[in-house]
C-alpha cells in the first residue's frame, strides 16, 4: 500500500515537470497563424463590421493589402467593402469598373437596403460588369481568391462575399524558348503565366474535345495545376493514373514542375528521366495528338508530358518539320553521339590500359607517343579532365555572361594548352575530353544528356577495374536497368523492347509524314489512324486522297 | 505460381537462339573438327533434327500442363516424392551447367583479352549481371536480349564479310571423305548442346502465346542451324582441318578480319557481341535454376532466391575444373551423355509417363 502511494505521488509529480518544461520553451510568443481546416470552417458573417475586422486580422498588417469601404445606393446607402492585395490586381479594373459601377452607377440605378431581398445578387447581375464572377461562403474560399488576384467585395447584410476575377500582375511576354531553340518551326514558348499556357496549346487545337482540368496544389504556395488531354485519344485509365498520383500529392509548396515530376514518376530510384518536359507549345500539343497527357504548372514554363519514353527524348521538335532524310540522319547522328558521350572516355581507358594489342599500329604509336612522359595513368587522366571540363560547364550556366567569357578563355587555355604542355595530360586525352563533351551536347533533351554525363564516371571506372569486359558489363547493366523501367506503364525502350514494329517509323528513322499513319502503339487503345493512308504525292494524279481521315 | 510478366514470341525466339548460339560459336567448330575433320560444317545441320524432337517433347509436356514448369509437372506425373527428387535433379543440372559455361567464359575471357584479372572477379561480375536481371524479371532479360541480338547478328555478319578474303574453298574438300561415320560421332557434341532449348519448358508461365511455343522453338531450332553452319563453314573454309587445334576458333577467325590498314583488330567487337551474348546464356540459366528452385520448394516469388543461388553459382564455376584443358575432356566426352539424359531421355520418359496417366 505505502509503495502504492509513493507511485501514484511520483506520478503526479512527472506531469507537472514537463509542464514547467513547456512554460520554459515557449517563451517566444508565437503570433496566430491560421490553418486552411480552420477557415473553412468559418463562414462569412452577415455583418459588415465582423468581416472586416476578421479580414483586418488576418491580413491587415500587409502593407499590400488594400481594403476600400464603399456604401452602395441612394440615400446612406448600405455599407459595403472592397477587398484586394494590390500588385495582383489591375487598379483600373478596381476603380473604373467596380467602385464606379457599385458607388455612382447604383446610385443612379436607385438601389437602396433591403431591395429585392438580395442585394449581392442584384450587384452581381446588374452592376459589376466584370465577366468571372463567384460567391464565396466560407474563409478560406475568400481568402483564396484574394490572394490569387480577385477582389472581394463584401455588403453588410449578405453573408456571401462576391469575388471578381481581377488579375492583373506583371507578366513575361511570349518569347523563343532559351532551352530549346530551332531553325524551323514556330518560336513561341511557354510563359509563366498558365492560362497563356493553355491559349497556346488551345490555339494551335481546336478541338471540343480538348480537356483542361484544374488541380490545386500545395498547402501553402495553392499552386495552380492543370492536366491536359484530348478525349477519345488519351487512354481512360492513363488519364485516371495520372489523376491519382496527382492527387496523392501533399506538400506545402510547389514551385517548379520538376518537383511534381519526382512526385509522380514511376521508379524514383533512377538517373533516367521518366517524364518528359518542354517549353514548346507545338511539341506538346503534338505529343497530346499521340495520346500523351500534359501537366501544366503555373508559375513555370516548364510543361510535363507523361509517359515518356526513352526514343521521346531523342526526338526534337524540329525533326517533323525538316525533311525526313535529314531528319533520320540527324537522329542517327543523336544516338551515335549518345552512345559517345557516354563511352568514349572509358573505351579510351580501356584500350590504352588494357587492350593495347586492339589498337591498330599506327595509331597505337601515336597514343604511345603522346602519352609519353604522362605521370599519370589513363584514368586518372580522364577522371581529372572530364572532372575540370564538368566544372567548367557547370561555371559556364551560372556566372553573369560577362564573366562568363572570361571563364572559357581559362578553361580553353588551362586545360587545353597548359595542360598539354606542361605533360600533366596527353593531347589526345584532351580531344577524348572535347569529343565527348560535343557528343553530350548533341542530345536533343538536356535531361538525358545529364543522365549520360552521369553515368559516364561509373563507366570510367569499370573501364579502368575490367577494360572492355567492363565496358560491356556497364552498358548491360545500364540496358537491364533501362529496360525494366516502366513510365506510366509504358516499357521505357519501347518501341525496341519490347519491339513495335509500326512504331519503329518514329525512332530509328524519322519516317516522311505520309508514312506516319498510326498512333504510337503502346499509347493509343481507341483511334489509332492519324489520317488516311496513301497519302504519298504523286504529281499528275489528280486523285483527292483516299476517304475520310480517322483522326478527330 | 502465375507468371505476370510475358515474353512475346520474338523474345522466346532471340532467348533460345542465344541459348544455344553463346557458347557453341566459340568452342563447337574446333570440338566438331576434332572428329569430323573437313565436314564439320554438316554437324550442326544434323543436330537439328533432335533439337526438333526434343521441342516437340517440350512442346507437347507444355500442352498437357499448361502455364506450369518443367520442375512443376514433374511433381505431377510422378508424383510427390519421386516428382520432387527429379524436380531437385533437374535444378542442379541447370545449376552445374551453368558453372561450366561461366567457368567456359572465364577461361576465354583470361586467356584472350584479361590474361592478369582473377577469374573470380570475371565470373562473378557477370553472375552479378545476370542476377540482376533475373531479379528484374525475365521480361526485362528477354527485352534486353531483344535489342542486342538482331544488332549482335548484322555485326557477325560483318565481321565474316571481313573474314571472305580468307576463305579458301578448297579446304571444305573432299566432302564425306571417310563417309558418315565421322560426321555422326562429331555431331554428339552439337546435339547436346542444341537441346539446351529444352529451356523452353521452365519458360512456358511467361509465354504470352504458349500456343505458338512448337513453331517459336522450331524457328528457334533451325536458326541456331543455319547460324552455327555458317560459322562452322567459315572456320573450315579459313582453317582446314587445323581448327580442331585452335582452342578458339571463331576468335582466331574475327582475328583475321580487316579492311584495309586502317580497320583491324575487329575481334574487340566480337568479345563484346560475346560477353552480351554470354550474358544471355547465363541468365536465362540462372533463372531457369532459380524458378526451378522456387516451384521445388513451393514459394511464391522466386526473388529471394537469387542471391544465394547467384553465390553457390560462382563457387561452382570456379571450383569445377583445375584448368582449361579439364573442362575441354569434359566438355567432349561427359557432356554428351550427361546432356542427353536431362535434355532428351528424361523429358521423353516424362511424356510417355503423362500419356500414360492420362490414357489409364
Amino acid at each position: 500500500m505505502v509503495v502504492r502511494r509513493v507511485l501514484r505521488q511520483l506520478a503526479r509529480l512527472l506531469p507537472k515537470k514537463k509542464k514547467s518544461l513547456q512554460a520554459v520553451e515557449s517563451g517566444v510568443q508565437w503570433e496566430k497563424s491560421y490553418e486552411a481546416a480552420e477557415l473553412k470552417q468559418r463562414p462569412v458573417s452577415a455583418r459588415l463590421v465582423e468581416n472586416v475586422s476578421f479580414l483586418n486580422e488576418v491580413l491587415g498588417h500587409n502593407s499590400d493589402f488594400v481594403l476600400r469601404e464603399i456604401r452602395l445606393g441612394v440615400g446612406a446607402g448600405v455599407p459595403a467593402a472592397l477587398a484586394y492585395v494590390d500588385g495582383l490586381v489591375d487598379r483600373a479594373i478596381v476603380s473604373d469598373t467596380l467602385i464606379k459601377g457599385l458607388t455612382l452607377e447604383g446610385r443612379m440605378a436607385g438601389l437602396k437596403a433591403g431591395d429585392a431581398g438580395d442585394l449581392l445578387l442584384l450587384a452581381k447581375n446588374f452592376l459589376v460588369s466584370v465577366a468571372a464572377v463567384k460567391e464565396a461562403a466560407d474563409y478560406f474560399a475568400l481568402l483564396n481568391g484574394l490572394l490569387y488576384g480577385e477582389v472581394a467585395l463584401l455588403i453588410d447584410g449578405e453573408d456571401r462575399a462576391l469575388l471578381v476575377d481581377a488579375k492583373g500582375w506583371a507578366v513575361r511576354n511570349i518569347e523563343e524558348p532559351a532551352s530549346e531553340g530551332l531553325v524551323r518551326g514556330p518560336r513561341e514558348g511557354f510563359t509563366e503565366l498558365m492560362r497563356t499556357n493553355t491559349a497556346l496549346i488551345r490555339r494551335r487545337l481546336r478541338d471540343p474535345n480538348l480537356v483542361v482540368e484544374g488541380l490545386c496544389f500545395g498547402e501553402r504556395t495553392r499552386t495552380q495545376v492543370e492536366i491536359v488531354y484530348i478525349r477519345g485519344l488519351a487512354a481512360p485509365e492513363l488519364v485516371q493514373e495520372v489523376k491519382d498520383r496527382l492527387s496523392r500529392i501533399h506538400i506545402d509548396g510547389i514551385l517548379e514542375s520538376g518537383q511534381i515530376e519526382e512526385l509522380i514518376e514511376d521508379n524514383p530510384y533512377t538517373p533516367f528521366p521518366q517524364v518528359f518536359h518542354t517549353e514548346r507549345p507545338d511539341r506538346v500539343v503534338s505529343m497530346l495528338l499521340e495520346g500523351r497527357v500534359a501537366i501544366i504548372t503555373d508559375g513555370t514554363p516548364i510543361v510535363l508530358v507523361v509517359p515518356a519514353e526513352f526514343a521521346v527524348f531523342m526526338q526534337a521538335g524540329e525533326d517533323y518539320y525538316e525533311r525526313y532524310f535529314l531528319a533520320t540522319a540527324i537522329r542517327w547522328l543523336r544516338y551515335i553521339a549518345l552512345v559517345t558521350s557516354l563511352t568514349l572516355p572509358s573505351l579510351y581507358i580501356a584500350m590504352t590500359t588494357y587492350h593495347q594489342e586492339m589498337i591498330p599500329p599506327r595509331l597505337l604509336t601515336s597514343v604511345a607517343s603522346s602519352r609519353e612522359g604522362i605521370p599519370f595513368p589513363a584514368f586518372v587522366e580522364a577522371l581529372l579532365m572530364e572532372f575540370f571540363f564538368e566544372a567548367l560547364r557547370e561555371a559556364g550556366i551560372r556566372l553573369p555572361r560577362q564573366v562568363g567569357q572570361a571563364v572559357s578563355i581559362v578553361g580553353a587555355l588551362v586545360i587545353g594548352q597548359a595542360a598539354v604542355s606542361a605533360n600533366i595530360v596527353s593531347p589526345l586525352m584532351v580531344i577524348v575530353v572535347a569529343l565527348t563533351g560535343i557528343a553530350s551536347f548533341a542530345a536533343p533533351v538536356f535531361s538525358l544528356a545529364i543522365t549520360m554525363r552521369l553515368l559516364r564516371f561509373p563507366m570510367m571506372v569499370c573501364a579502368a577495374t575490367l577494360g572492355l569486359y567492363g565496358i560491356v558489363a556497364g552498358l548491360l547493366a545500364i540496358l537491364v536497368h533501362a529496360a525494366g523501367l516502366r513510365s506510366f506503364g509504358i516499357p521505357y525502350l519501347a518501341p525496341l523492347a519490347p519491339l513495335h514494329r509500326r512504331d519503329l517509323k518514329d525512332m530509328l528513322v524519322r519516317a516522311p509524314t505520309w508514312a506516319m499513319d498510326h498512333r504510337p502503339t503502346e499509347l493509343v487503345k481507341g483511334d489509332k489512324r492519324r489520317q488516311a493512308p496513301g497519302q504519298v504525292p504523286r504529281p499528275g494524279s489528280r486523285r483527292p486522297p483516299g476517304g475520310g481521315g480517322g483522326g478527330a | 505460381m502465375q507468371a505476370k510478366e510475358k515474353i512475346s514470341s520474338l523474345q522466346v525466339i532471340y532467348l533460345l537462339v542465344n541459348v544455344v548460339g553463346a557458347t557453341a560459336m566459340v568452342f563447337l567448330p574446333s570440338l566438331v573438327a576434332a572428329v569430323a575433320s573437313r565436314d564439320a560444317w554438316l554437324t550442326p545441320l544434323l543436330a537439328t533434327i533432335p533439337g526438333i524432337y526434343v521441342i516437340f517433347v517440350v512442346t507437347a509436356l507444355g500442352r498437357i500442363f499448361p502455364g506450369k514448369t518443367l520442375v512443376q509437372y514433374s511433381e505431377i506425373i510422378l508424383g510427390p516424392r519421386l516428382g520432387k527428387i527429379l524436380a531437385f535433379l533437374y535444378v542442379v543440372f541447370f545449376l552445374h551447367v551453368n558453372g561450366i559455361i561461366l567457368r567456359e567464359f572465364g577461361e576465354l575471357l583470361s586467356s584472350t583479352i584479361l590474361p592478369r584479372t582473377p577469374q573470380v572477379a570475371l565470373i562473378s561480375l557477370m553472375v552479378l549481371l545476370c542476377a540482376f536481371a533475373v531479379y528484374e524479371g525475365i521480361e526485362v532479360l528477354a527485352r534486353v536480349m531483344e535489342l542486342s541480338y538482331p544488332l549482335m547478328l548484322t555485326l557477325f555478319a560483318f565481321l565474316l564479310v571481313l573474314v571472305a578474303g580468307h576463305m579458301e574453298p578448297a579446304n571444305l574438300l573432299p566432302v564425306l571423305e571417310h563417309g558418315l561415320g565421322p560426321v555422326l560421332l562429331g555431331s554428339l557434341d552439337p546435339v547436346a548442346w542444341r537441346c539446351e532449348v529444352f529451356l523452353l519448358a521452365m519458360l512456358f508461365p511467361y509465354l504470352a502465346r504458349q500456343d505458338a511455343a512448337r513453331r517459336d522453338g522450331v524457328i528457334a531450332v533451325v536458326a541456331i542451324g543455319i547460324i552455327l553452319t555458317v560459322d562452322t563453314l567459315a572456320s573450315t573454309a579459313v582453317f582446314g582441318p587445323t581448327t580442331a587445334r585452335l582452342t578458339y576458333p571463331t576468335f582466331e577467325l574475327v582475328r583475321m578480319a580487316g579492311l584495309g590498314t586502317f580497320l583491324s583488330r575487329l575481334d574487340a567487337i566480337w568479345m563484346i557481341i560475346w560477353i552480351v551474348s554470354i550474358f544471355g546464356k547465363v541468365g536465362l540459366f540462372h533463372f531457369a535454376t532459380v524458378v526451378g528452385a522456387a516451384n521445388l520448394l513451393g514459394l511464391e516469388d522466386y526473388r529471394p532466391l537469387v542471391a544465394p543461388l547467384s553465390i553457390l553459382l560462382v563457387a561452382l564455376a570456379l571450383g569445377q575444373f583445375g584448368n582449361v584443358v579439364e573442362m575441354a575432356h569434359w566438355i567432349v566426352f561427359t557432356w554428351p551423355p550427361y546432356a542427353y539424359t536431362f535434355e532428351i531421355v528424361l523429358p521423353t520418359l516424362l511424356l510417355a509417363a503423362a500419356r500414360f496417366k492420362k490414357a489409364r
